[in-house]
Parts: C-alpha cells; sequence; structure tokens
C-alpha cells in the first residue's frame, strides 16, 4: 500500500470485484478515514443494486415526465412508413401536420407529412384513398406542392407526404412586403393560373384559404393540399359530395354546403374571397347581402394593410372594375361565376394593363355567360372524373394524357368531355348512371362525328378510349377504338401515335391470350423500341418477352427480356418503382425460362423494397408474391409458398372490390398450394370461388377459366367425386382442342389431369392416349426436360404397372428421378410421387426390400411437404403396411395399418381396394 | 481527440439526438400558456440558446457537441421532473386526468431525478472524467464504447467510470 492515503476511486476500483470476505479483510487491514470507509461500503452495497433511474438513458425519462398532449407532439420522434417525425408544423380538425424527413440518396428529403386524425378502417374507405392519391401525385405544376406520396400505417392512419413548403401564407406575405395593389393582383393572378392547371388535370382544391396559398423566400406561390380534402374527406361511398368535408367557414362556396358534386367553381368562388381578404384584410361576407370590395373595409375599422392605401382612397381603386371581378368569382350561383380560373386570371390581366375586364364589358359577358349556360355543368370535366372513378376506371389513364398536353388540347379534350358527360348527367341517380360501355361507345361516336377537334387530338382520345376498354376487359370495343385510331394517325402521317397504338395493339393481343400474334405484332416493332429510349419502349420488350414466353419461344423470350432488363436499368434509377417493376417482370420471366435459383434473389429484393417503401401495391406486386410462392413451392419450402399467396389473396382483396382477374388468380394459386399438399376441404373454397370469379370475367371459353376447372377436376379426382371430376376435366379440356391449338403448359397439365382420372376409372385406354398427349406437348415444350415431364412418366408408369409391365414402370420412374435429380429438384411433391410409384414398381417385381426403403423416403418426404393427416399420407402407410407384410414382418405392417386408419376420417374418400388392403393388415393376427 | 469525427455513424446520432433534443424541448414551450415561475423560462429559453450552438456545432467538433447536448438533456430532465412533481402536487384536476395511462407510465418517481442532479455535482468535484461519463453515456444516450471513443480511452476503462459513477450516484439516491 502507498503512504498517502488511497482515494475513494483507488479503493472502490480495487475493491469492486472481490468477495465480501475478500473486501471485509482488506478493509481490516487498511485504516480507513471513517467517512470514506462509510461512503465506500454505501457505493459496494449499491454497486448490487438495480436502480431503474439509471437503466435507460434520460431521454426516456425525460418523455416519461413530458405530459402527454394531442397535438401530435407525442408523435414527433417516431416513424411513419418511411418517415421520421420531426416536428409539428399545425394542426387542424381532422389532421396534423408534421415536419418529416426520411432518408434519400445519401441526404435527407424533408417534407410536410399530414397525419389524419382518425383511420380510414374500411376497405373502401382505403381503396378510394390510394385511388385518389395515386391520381394527386401526378399533379405537378411549379406553383403547386406535390404530393410525394401517401400511404396508410400500420394502425390503419392514412398520411400524405407533400413538399415541404418554408414560407408565408399569402396574406401574411404580402403585409410583411408591404406589396402595393399591383403586386398583390399579380400574385393572385400566379395563384389562379395554378389553380387552373390542376383544374385542367381534373383536380379540384376544395379548401382554398390564405393559410394553403404560400410564399417562400424567393417570393415563389405554392398552393398546398390541393385535393386533399377530398382525399380525407369521409370513409363512405359517394363522398365526391361535400357535405362530409370539413369546410372553411368564409371561403367555402354557398353550394358546397349542399349536397351535389363538387366542381371547379367552388375553388373559383374561394378564389374571391381570397382577393377579398389580400386587398382589404378582411373575409368579405358570405351571404345574400353582396357586400362589395369596395366596402368592405368600411365595415372594420382596422389600419390600412402595408402597401395599400387606407380608407376612401382604397376604396376608390377598388370601386368599379376590381368589384366587378370579385363580385364574379364569388357570384352565388355557380353558374354565374368565371368558367374557369384561367378566365379569372385573364380578367385580373387586363386590369393589369389597363384594358376593360370581361366582367364589366356587357357584350363579353352575355357571350361568356351564354357559353357557360351551353356547359350547364361547370368543370364537368371533374364531375366526369368521379363518374369515372364510380364506375372504375383508371383516372390516371385521362390524367397522364390530358395533363401532358398543350394547354389548348388539353381545354379542347376537357371541352369534349363536358359535352359527353353533360349530356348523360343532368338529374340523373347516381344508380342511373350510364355505364362505362355506354359512355365510351358515346365517346367514341363523338368523336367520329366531332370534326372540330384536331386530329392529334381525336387519335389520342381514341386511343385513351381503346386503353380504357382493354383495362375493362373489354377487348372488341378497343380494338375497334385502336382501329380507328390507327387510321387517323395514318392519314395524319403521325409516325410516334402510330408507335404508340402498336404496341397498344400488340398488348391487346396479349391480353386476348394471343401470344404468337403478339409476338409477331411486337417483333415488327423492334427497331422503335430500340430507337425509343423511353418507359414505352422499355414496356413494350417487356411485353415482347412474355408473348415469346407464353408461345414457347423460351431463348428468344430470355434474350429479349435480358435487353429489357438493360434497358430499364438505364432508365430508371435504383428503388425506383419502375426499377422494382422491371425486376419483377425480368424475375418472371426468368421462372418462365426455368431460372428460378436467378429469379429469386431479384423477386426478393423488389419485394422487399415494395413492401418498405409502403407504394400502393399493384398487381405487379400481386404477380410478384406469386412468383415468388411458385419458386419457394418448386424448392419444397410450401408453407412459405402458402404465406406468399394469402398475402397475395389478401392484398387482392384489398385492391378489388368486386370480381377481377388478379384476385380470381391469387384465389387460384393458393387453392392450389393447399391441394397439392391434399389439404382438399381447405382448398376447395378458394378454387370455387376462383372459378365463379373467372366465369365472371372471360366467360366460359378462356384459358384461365380451363385451368381452374383442370385443377378443381383434380382436387374432385382426389376426394372421388369422379364425376365430378369427368365434367370439369371435360369442360377444362374443350379449351385444348381447339383446332389451332400449340402446346401449352396449361394443355399438359389437362391432359395429364385427364390421364388421372382415367386411371382411377381404369379406363386404361384412355389414359395411356391423354398421357401419351401430355408427354408429346411437354417434350415439345420442354426439350431439356421439366418436372411437369417427370410427372408425367410417373403417371405413364402407374399404367404399365396396371397393364403388369413393372420392369418398364421401373425403368420409367428410374429416369424421372434422375431428370429430377439434374434440375435440382430431388425433394419435392414430384419426387415423393415417383419414389413412391418406384416403390410399387419394385413390390411388383418382389424385390420388397428396396421397395420398403423408397416408399419410407417417399413417407418421409411427404412428411416435409405437408401437414399431418392427409389422405396421401394414408396411402402412403397402406403402400408401406403392404411392403412390410410380403416381407413378413407383420407386426411393422399392423402397426402401420393402425396409424394409417387412426388417420383416417372420411372413409369414402378412400380407395375401397385400399381401405380394405389396410383394414385387413390392421386386423391380421399377431 | 476523437477520430471518430467524420464517420457517418457519429453524424447520425447527432443528428437523432438533436432532433429528439429539439422535439423534447419544443414540447413544453408549445404547452406553454403561463409558465408559472421565472426560473423554467429562463431555463427554457438557455436550452435553446444552447441549442443553437449546439446548431454551429453538429458539423463540427463531435465531442463538444455531446457534452452540451448531455447539459441540455439533463435541465430538461430537472425541467420536467419538476413540472411533473408540481402537476402531482397542485393540480387534483390535472392529477384526475393523469390518473391512468400517464401516471401509470410514470415508472420513476421525479423526486429522484432532482436529487441524481445534486449527486451528478459531488460527483463531478470528486471523479471529473467519471461524470463526463454519465453525461455521455446517461444523457447525451450514447454506448459506453462510443464514449470511451470520444474521451480517448481504453473501452474498460469508460466501463469502469461508468460502474464508479453509478455505484456513486445510487448511494446517494433515497
Amino acid at each position: 500500500m502507498s503512504d498517502t492515503a488511497p482515494s475513494l476511486r483507488e479503493c472502490f476500483d480495487r475493491l469492486v470485484d472481490l468477495s465480501p470476505a475478500q473486501r471485509d479483510a482488506w478493509l481490516a487491514a487498511h485504516a480507513l478515514d471513517p467517512a470514506l470507509r462509510q461512503e465506500l461500503t454505501a457505493m459496494l452495497a449499491s454497486d448490487a443494486r438495480d436502480v431503474p433511474l439509471l437503466d435507460a438513458p434520460a431521454a426516456a425519462l425525460v418523455r416519461q415526465y413530458t405530459p402527454h398532449d394531442d397535438e401530435g407532439h407525442g408523435l414527433v420522434g417516431s416513424r411513419i412508413g418511411p418517415y421520421r417525425l420531426v416536428d409539428v408544423l399545425g394542426h387542424g380538425g381532422t389532421s396534423v401536420v408534421f415536419r418529416a424527413q426520411r432518408a434519400s440518396g445519401n441526404g435527407t428529403q424533408t417534407v410536410a407529412l399530414k397525419l389524419l386524425r382518425t383511420g380510414l378502417f374500411s376497405a373502401d374507405g382505403q381503396r378510394r384513398f390510394r385511388r385518389e392519391q395515386g391520381v394527386l401525385a401526378q399533379l405537378s405544376h411549379r406553383h403547386i406542392a406535390s404530393l410525394i406520396e401517401g400511404g396508410i400505417s400500420d394502425a390503419g392512419i392514412p398520411y400524405i407526404a407533400m413538399e415541404f413548403v418554408d414560407g408565408l401564407p399569402i396574406t401574411r406575405y404580402a403585409d410583411v412586403h408591404a406589396l402595393d395593389l399591383r403586386a398583390r393582383i399579380a400574385l393572385l393572378v400566379t395563384v389562379c393560373r395554378a389553380i387552373d392547371a390542376a383544374h385542367r388535370a381534373l383536380v379540384v382544391h376544395c379548401d382554398l384559404k390564405p393559410s394553403n396559398v404560400l410564399v417562400d423566400g424567393d417570393g415563389d406561390i405554392k398552393v398546398l393540399d390541393f385535393g386533399i380534402a377530398r382525399l380525407l374527406g369521409d370513409d363512405a361511398p359517394g363522398a365526391t359530395q361535400t357535405s362530409a368535408i370539413a369546410l372553411t367557414p368564409g371561403y367555402a362556396a354557398p353550394e358546397q354546403y349542399l349536397p351535389g358534386m363538387v366542381t371547379t367553381a367552388s375553388d373559383i368562388y374561394a378564389l374571391g374571397i381570397l382577393m377579398g381578404e389580400l386587398l382589404t384584410g378582411q373575409l368579405l361576407p358570405a351571404g345574400q347581402t353582396r357586400v362589395n370590395l369596395s366596402r368592405a373595409h368600411l365595415f372594420a375599422d382596422r389600419p390600412a394593410l402595408p402597401g395599400l392605401p387606407s380608407g376612401a382612397a382604397l376604396a376608390r381603386v377598388l370601386r368599379g372594375d376590381l368589384d366587378a371581378i370579385c363580385n364574379t368569382a364569388r357570384a352565388p350561383d355557380p353558374q354565374r361565376r368565371y368558367l374557369s380560373a384561367a378566365l379569372l386570371a385573364d380578367d385580373l390581366e387586363r386590369w393589369l394593363r389597363n384594358e376593360p375586364v370581361v366582367a364589366r364589358t356587357p357584350s363579353a359577358w352575355y357571350r361568356l355567360r351564354k357559353a357557360m349556360q351551353r356547359h350547364r355543368a361547370a368543370a364537368g370535366a371533374v364531375a366526369f372524373a368521379s363518374l369515372a372513378l364510380a364506375v372504375g376506371v383508371s383516372l390516371t389513364v385521362w390524367q397522364a394524357h390530358v395533363a401532358g398536353e398543350q394547354a389548348q388540347r388539353a381545354t379542347a379534350v376537357r371541352d369534349f368531355l363536358i359535352e359527353l358527360f353533360d349530356a348523360s348527367r343532368a338529374g340523373q341517380l347516381p344508380d342511373r348512371r350510364p355505364t362505362l360501355e355506354q359512355l365510351v361507345q358515346r365517346a367514341s361516336t363523338r368523336l367520329t362525328t366531332h370534326t372540330d377537334l384536331s386530329p392529334a387530338t381525336r387519335i389520342e382520345m381514341l386511343r385513351t378510349l381503346g386503353e380504357v376498354s382493354a383495362g375493362a376487359s373489354d377487348y372488341a370495343q378497343a380494338d375497334a377504338l385502336y382501329r380507328q385510331a390507327l387510321a387517323l394517325a395514318n392519314d395524319a402521317d403521325d409516325d410516334p401515335a402510330l408507335t404508340q397504338i402498336r404496341l397498344l395493339q400488340a398488348r391487346l393481343l396479349i391480353l386476348q391470350s394471343r401470344y404468337a400474334d403478339a409476338s409477331r405484332a411486337y417483333e415488327a416493332l423492334l427497331p422503335q423500341m430500340r430507337r425509343g429510349n423511353d418507359a414505352a419502349s422499355v414496356e413494350g420488350l417487356q411485353n415482347y418477352a412474355s408473348a415469346l414466353m407464353y408461345s414457347a419461344r423460351t431463348d428468344a423470350a430470355l434474350a429479349i427480356s435480358a435487353e429489357a432488363a438493360r434497358r430499364a436499368a438505364a432508365l430508371y434509377a435504383p428503388a425506383s418503382k419502375g426499377a422494382v417493376h422491371a425486376d419483377l417482370t425480368r424475375a418472371n420471366q426468368l421462372i418462365g425460362g426455368g431460372r428460378n435459383a436467378d429469379a429469386a434473389p431479384l423477386l426478393e429484393a423488389a419485394l422487399k423494397t415494395w413492401r418498405e417503401s409502403e407504394r400502393a401495391p399493384t398487381d405487379d406486386f400481386l404477380q410478384g408474391l406469386t412468383d415468388l410462392s411458385r419458386v419457394r413451392g418448386a424448392q419444397g419450402r410450401n408453407d412459405e409458398a402458402e404465406a406468399l399467396l394469402r398475402e397475395a389473396v389478401a392484398t387482392a382483396e384489398k385492391m378489388y372490390a368486386g370480381p377481377h382477374d388478379r384476385l380470381a388468380l391469387a384465389l387460384l394459386n393458393l387453392g392450389d398450394v393447399l391441394r397439392l399438399q391434399d389439404r382438399l376441404d381447405e382448398a376447395l373454397p378458394f378454387l370455387t370461388r376462383a372459378l365463379a370469379m373467372m366465369r365472371t370475367i372471360y366467360g366460359d371459353d378462356h384459358l384461365r377459366v380451363s385451368n381452374t376447372l383442370a385443377s378443381l377436376g383434380e382436387l374432385e379426382l382426389r376426394r372421388r367425386h369422379f364425376d365430378a371430376a369427368a365434367e370439369h376435366v371435360r369442360s377444362a379440356i374443350r379449351w385444348c382442342e381447339r383446332p389451332d391449338l400449340h402446346a401449352t403448359r396449361s394443355c399438359i397439365e389437362m391432359y395429364a389431369a385427364r390421364a388421372g382420372l382415367a386411371l382411377a376409372t381404369g379406363d386404361l385406354d384412355a389414359a395411356d392416349a391423354s398421357s401419351a398427349r401430355a408427354l408429346a406437348m411437354a417434350e415439345e415444350l420442354f426439350r431439356d426436360g421439366n418436372r411437369r415431364t417427370a410427372r408425367l412418366w410417373q403417371l405413364r408408369a402407374e399404367l404399365l404397372l396396371r397393364r403388369n409391365d413393372a420392369p418398364g414402370a421401373l425403368a420409367l420412374c428410374d429416369r424421372a428421378l434422375a431428370l429430377l435429380a439434374r434440375l435440382g429438384a430431388s425433394d419435392g411433391m414430384v419426387t415423393q410421387a415417383v419414389l413412391a410409384r418406384r416403390a410399387d414398381a419394385l413390390q411388383a417385381l418382389g424385390r420388397s426390400a428396396e421397395a420398403l426403403a423408397d416408399a419410407g423416403q417417399a413417407l418421409a418426404m411427404w412428411r416435409r411437404l405437408a401437414p399431418a393427416g392427409t389422405l396421401r399420407e394414408v396411402e402412403l402407410l397402406g403402400a408401406q403396411a403392404s411392403i412390410e407384410a410380403s416381407l413378413d414382418d407383420a407386426p411393422a405392417a399392423r402397426d402401420t395399418a393402425r396409424r394409417a386408419l387412426a388417420l383416417i376420417g372420411d372413409r369414402t374418400r378412400i380407395e375401397p381396394a385400399l381401405l380394405a388392403r389396410i383394414d385387413a393388415l390392421a386386423k391380421s393376427a399377431r | 481527440m476523437s477520430q471518430a469525427a467524420g464517420s457517418s455513424d457519429v453524424d447520425t446520432l447527432i443528428d437523432q439526438l438533436y432532433l429528439e433534443l429539439r422535439a423534447l424541448a419544443r414540447s413544453v414551450r408549445r404547452r406553454g400558456g403561463t409558465p408559472d415561475t421565472l426560473h423554467t423560462t429562463a431555463l427554457v429559453n438557455e436550452l435553446y440558446l444552447k441549442l443553437a450552438d449546439a446548431e454551429r456545432l453538429r458539423f463540427g467538433e463531435p465531442r463538444q457537441f455531446f457534452s452540451y447536448a448531455a447539459q441540455a438533456m439533463r435541465h430538461l430532465l430537472l425541467d420536467r421532473a419538476k413540472l411533473q412533481m408540481r402537476l402531482k402536487r397542485e393540480n387534483p384536476l390535472l392529477r384526475v386526468a393523469l390518473t391512468d395511462p400517464d401516471v401509470e407510465s410514470i415508472t420513476v418517481d421525479p423526486a429522484l431525478a432532482l436529487e441524481l442532479d445534486a449527486a451528478l455535482d459531488q460527483l463531478l468535484l470528486r471523479d471529473e472524467r467519471a461524470a463526463e461519463v454519465v453525461n455521455l453515456h446517461f444523457f447525451a444516450g450514447l454506448g459506453l464504447s462510443q464514449v470511451a471513443e470520444l474521451l480517448d480511452i481504453a473501452p474498460r476503462t469508460a466501463a469502469r467510470d461508468w460502474r464508479f459513477a453509478s455505484a456513486f450516484l445510487k448511494a446517494r439516491l433515497s
């Protein structure tokens, strides 16, 4: 020990790791200062003590001690979707707005994130939210804060991420900078132009007010919250009605308090009110008593606004033209307001140029009013949009074309829509609204008679209508419209339009399952697709690859697919929607080409990116889930496959309210996975629903209906409902008996199903014919072999066994096993079936010991692939018991047979001969 | 002093801590109304000044930043603990309103936080470095290995400092 007295720290460090006895000894040996000793003992005692105070970082305690409030502050720091909430920007009755950030590239992206106070819990509400935010996301304008994305949090709370604008409300900005009258009017003109741009893109604001019109540090105007009122409207059907939307008193137009359609006229009213507040500093009173702008200030005893003259001087400059403009915008009758925000802006600009304003020029006003009366529904385009939504058209189709056009053409299109819709709208009840087919029909008729529209506009409209029809599965209508558009484009020598239409025609062929025709159409377009470095060309190549794949030209398909992937990688940023879509497409085609191992990582990454981005699910996402499930199924990871397919079904049900191709496919796939595991009772409802839905969509004569029928046929066969199975298979196979048939995977499955059925009913010749036909197709399609080939050899082996050709059966099984090993599929449903069949063959040859080994292997494999207690397990156990009996191992045979019996719930489901054999073996004497 | 200055790890930590502090500090300012003592107002103002400094330091010297952040957090803890004690003592209505989820969520008696604050002052007199470890680990929320890196000491030393400091502090908590 040193001579100087040790410090508290020295003593503590020395003692803390010692045992209590050693500590006591040390303390006894050292004469410490009593105070020091006391402190030291207390600390050593505390060292072992757990004190919650110091357990967690101080921040956690601070949060604990910070009283909870409901202004959203409690959520600061938490995550919503990909965003981290940084602080609260403001809150209103229905929502709280946060400043939020997310990692983006190397930096962070700051957004204004609006969180609804209550959730949208109904599937319908969520669907509408997703649909509308998709529409809004396409609204892009320099003076409109863009919607970055919308989503629904895990708790069902919808959020919207918008461009973050650091600015002042327009009224505050004008006052802070003491803007004079002309500068204020000029600001207003910019606002009007922005509103008009949105209206042309079929979006109404619904809640215009100064706090939604910000001016940033550079003097740039940004209109916020476009369409948000509608987006976050109520959670009920018919939400195009204003009644449930929170209105801002003073700014809401009179008609917004009434039930009915929201129109652009309501925004024009709000612009009038905004004009009043910007020029007089107060809200102009609404209602019957009209108050002119120039008299408004008389009602208040407030000081003059900075930059503007006061009292009588202000009244003098406002009186006349500006009064008239403001009154026109604020007219209580929507039909008497400016027809568009652009016309309001035009009038304001006339005032700025000291020209006569339309609002005060009787003749011009008269003409304008007449024009408005002709277009009875002010802003019918928006009304049309609502209708389009109501009948389930994706508005984005219209959007993409309308918004991207020159203003003039957009206006022409809009006017066309107004008239189209106007003729059908007046006074109609919602359930009397025209159907989509009627609307499209009416539109195309008008387009052929409307010669005042430019050819370019008519081409585009016809093409768009064609896309709408194709989207609604009305292929004949789509085809007719594309042909019309093509003829027009030919006359007009419009090459880009020609290419566009031809790509759409080729796509339509795919939709109609005419893959060979589609391949030829795409092949002819190859030079154009290779020249065009754009999304349409990449998509064309992707579709071309699909068409080739479906026409069984695998190598060509993979080559084109690779080219599409290369072009997509050059075109899209990593993790962008386009890139993810390209990966999913590529993976799908790799699977089609049998390259599961290459597809799996692409799929996993793409699906992960998608889920994390909280992008709304689309068909591509569903396809990705299905594809990955297929890979997992092929790998024998059936539980993972099932989970993915259940996700696909749940997602599709959220996406589609009624029958839909994608939902039906998801149901079919899930039913198949369950069926292949012999979970027949679970599979049946999914397959039945899939069939009904497919029939609703496609009628009877379609490949997908046939696929579903074939699957149901196999199911009924397993349930030993032979009549039902035969009926299903017969209906299914019709598709494969057309004269122009070429080999397809589906037909292989169908003929295999028929062969299986024939074997079960003892019609060996029919089984021979069907299996031979399936095998011929498989050999044509898969020159290097495929699991389907192995499965068919297994079927043929059963046939040979039934014809007492056991050596031939054994040889086929050995071939099948070799093929499966080469394909890397030695552990799966097919291998299991082949092993069991091989055991049968060996048993028939009297090689029971070898048979027992194969049977055991088949049983073990089955148990890994499917849950316990299935019919198949009974069959495999029965086979094993028979082999054991022939090996003179009666106890084992009896034991195995009894285990099989214990699994049997419904004895009618077991083949009688098998059941009798098991019964006999179970009862056999010791 | 520290080799970690440029590492993105530290940058991320700084960003998170900074945002957290601002959010915590602001939430009380917003509750606003009438701060009952001058002291509270001064405290929050002072905190803001420090945070403004912290903003400047964000991209500079990490150790300096974390020291400031720790001090700010210490002030906040004291402030909020007092607020909790006052809410319980003075406002029966609030206490009723706060009964279920809020009161139950308080697992550590706020009075302990006040005692801790006093004990920390004593620790600083006894062992300056151990007190700094408490600042960085407990208040700034850094892991002990990060603390060691910032203070340029061996991780084992940081761990021993923390063990000494926490025993010292715990011995002084009632």
